[in-house]
């Protein structure tokens, strides 16, 4: 497998997860533009015009578990991308993503 | 709160000046330079440099011009930038005839623009023993100098900004100066008069000249309207080690607001940074409108005019929401800056904090306990009023962007043509004809519009809810009756 070809793919891949992550928060939210289920729908989807600003918006296939699931394919989309490989500042989109999926765990875990 | 305008300098300074009225003591000279030459800069930097355009334009900018030029001889210019020949006269004392010619001959270093020479102004000999006030001393002059110096950083600083949002109104930067102007000469007439009154009388010869020159200055400007948008022009200090929730609201705001500003300022901005902006201005509308609500309850109600507030921020909630989504489908393909993206999260954070723990809603009374609601309305306040102002450069974007081409979307989900045919078939991404995107330009406007809405009616609402934290002082001297 070639990686460097891979890498754009992958870099692409893991913003349409997330673009999908945030569209489930949003759908959280329920309409409601006071939930703050909203407004981390447009932090996740700025954290995906960072990793690739330019991403098909066809949606990956949906998974279960909604909002966490799909950062937690970002986020390991993004570690499979071997270092050096990536855009430097890949590391730190990636933070981000973890950053974001903490967020969400202690969300869920206060639902 | 740490943030302070140009009004409430003004208002401090008209304090000290009742307070140097009833002071006997006489005025030294080093402190009286200080304070003529602190004075003049601040004129200068309110006033700023002469400007052309249309003939109205440049005869209502030259008025104001003509009564710079008529103060006497200054004892100090700016410190940096550039000068016209014309301001170099009026700084050297000298005829203009005289400095062009010294400027022609290489003796006054100078460049050309294409219209007039130019003067680094630290290529000018200047009176280097006047020096600012000193800002610990207890004399009221000195601290009067201090406060004008304040006024005169903020206007060098903020100049572009407070330009920008008095354009955007209904009136024009020179009307909205005379005011402002004209309460900076009253101060100084004050200030000269006193120290020709209390001497001593080897040290008026200066005073006397200004105070006659302020005197005059101010028929000039004739019968001025009370009150201009620019008083309202806010210096920012946020704490830069945020503990308290308070604190960590005020300093989230700042830093994406200059976040923000940077990023839209870009030559072509990242289209996910309007999508956030807009996000962010629902979450900041939102947490105003929760507060606003929460502070009937500790004051006395307001009624009518915080449900206003409610259903305009609301309102332009329900705009944003619509410009958000139009946005998303296109791109500039720019990637949003690492500082924007870190800023925006710790004002998601800190938002969220203060109406919600974790998912879930606070009480009122939770709200009032970890949080001053006043102060935090104060510092939305200006954060709304930002978002306005950031929408509002946003409502500028769509049209260059389309007609450069340089708003993208997938070939697939736009007109099919011949020359798409085969960016359809490979899924590629290609610009936007200005024809297709109408939605975009017509939701840029509305929501401008309804943003600006929600920040008038925010300023209200807040104005009445919370008079004694965010008034100027001003307005609450006007508002109150002495007892005789």
């Amino acid at each position: 497998m070639n990686t460097t070809n891979n890498c754009p793919q992958l870099l692409d891949l893991a913003a349409e997860h997330l673009t999908a992550a945030a569209r489930h928060a949003e759908a959280n939210a329920c309409g409601d533009l006071t939930s703050p289920w909203h407004s981390l729908a447009g932090q996740i989807q700025l954290t995906a015009g960072g990793v690739s600003p330019v991403c098909d918006d066809e949606p990956v296939a949906p998974r279960p578990f909604g909002v966490q699931d799909h950062l937690n394919a970002a986020l390991t989309v993004l570690d499979s991308i071997p270092s050096g490989l990536g855009p430097p500042d890949i590391g730190v989109w990636a933070w981000r993503v973890a950053d974001l999926r903490s967020l969400v765990t202690a969300w869920a875990g206060q639902a | 709160m740490t943030t302070t305008t140009l009004g409430d300098l003004l208002a401090r300074a008209d304090d000290l000046c009742r307070e140097l009225r009833d002071s006997p003591d006489p005025v030294p000279l080093t402190a009286w330079e200080s304070f003529d030459a602190t004075a003049y800069l601040l004129m200068r930097d309110l006033v700023g440099p002469a400007r052309t355009g249309s003939r109205a334009f440049a005869l209502s900018h030259a008025a104001l011009c003509r009564v710079i030029d008529a103060y006497p001889a200054p004892l100090r210019g700016a410190s940096t930038g550039s000068v016209g020949a014309r301001e170099v006269a009026h700084l050297l004392g000298r005829p203009r005839s005289a400095v062009i010619a010294n400027i022609r001959k290489g003796q006054i270093p100078s460049t050309w623009d294409g219209r007039q020479y130019l003067v680094d102004v630290t290529n000018l000999p200047s009176r280097q023993d006047v020096r600012p006030a000193d800002p610990l001393s207890p004399e009221p002059l000195p601290r009067l100098s201090c406060t004008l110096g304040v006024a005169a950083d903020l206007m060098a600083e903020h100049r572009g900004q407070v330009t920008h949002d008095v354009d955007a109104g209904f009136e024009t930067l020179d009307s909205a100066t005379a005011p402002v102007l004209a309460h900076v000469l009253g101060i100084i007439h004050v200030a000269a008069s006193h120290a020709v009154r209390v001497g001593p009388l080897s040290d008026i010869d200066r005073p006397l000249a200004v105070a006659r020159y302020s005197a005059t200055a101010l028929d000039m400007l004739g019968d001025v309207r009370r009150g201009s948008p620019m008083l309202a022009a806010a210096s920012f200090s946020p704490p830069s080690n945020p503990v308290s929730l308070n604190e960590r609201l005020e300093s989230g705001l700042r830093q994406w607001v200059t976040a923000a500003r940077a990023e839209l300022n870009r030559t072509v901005p990242s289209t996910d940074v309007i999508r956030n902006v807009m996000n962010q201005g629902i979450h900041l509308y939102a947490v105003s409108a929760r507060l606003l609500e929460a502070a009937e309850f500790p004051v006395e109600p307001v009624g009518d005019t915080a449900a206003g507030a409610r259903g305009s921020l609301h309102a332009a909630m329900e705009a944003m929401s619509q410009a958000d989504r139009l946005w998303g489908s296109v791109t500039t393909a720019m990637r949003p800056s690492h500082e924007y993206v870190a800023a925006a999260r710790e004002l998601h954070a800190v938002l969220t904090d203060v109406t919600h723990d974790g998912l879930h809603p606070r009480g009122i009374n939770e709200i009032a306990k970890n949080l001053d609601i006043g102060q935090s309305l104060a510092d939305l306040r200006y954060a709304v009023r930002d978002v306005a102002d950031l929408v509002r450069d946003i409502q500028q974007l769509p049209d260059p962007l389309l007609r450069s081409g340089l708003l993208f979307a997938p070939a697939s989900k736009l007109t099919p043509s011949v020359e798409r045919l085969h960016d359809r078939a490979a899924g590629r991404y290609v610009a936007v004809l200005p024809v297709e995107a109408p939605d975009l330009v017509t939701a840029a406007v509305t929501v401008a519009r309804g943003s600006d809405l929600a920040a008038q009616a925010l300023d209200r609402a807040v104005s009445q809810a919370f008079p004694f934290t965010i008034a100027r002082r001003g307005d609450l001297r006007r508002a109150s009756v002495p007892e005789l």
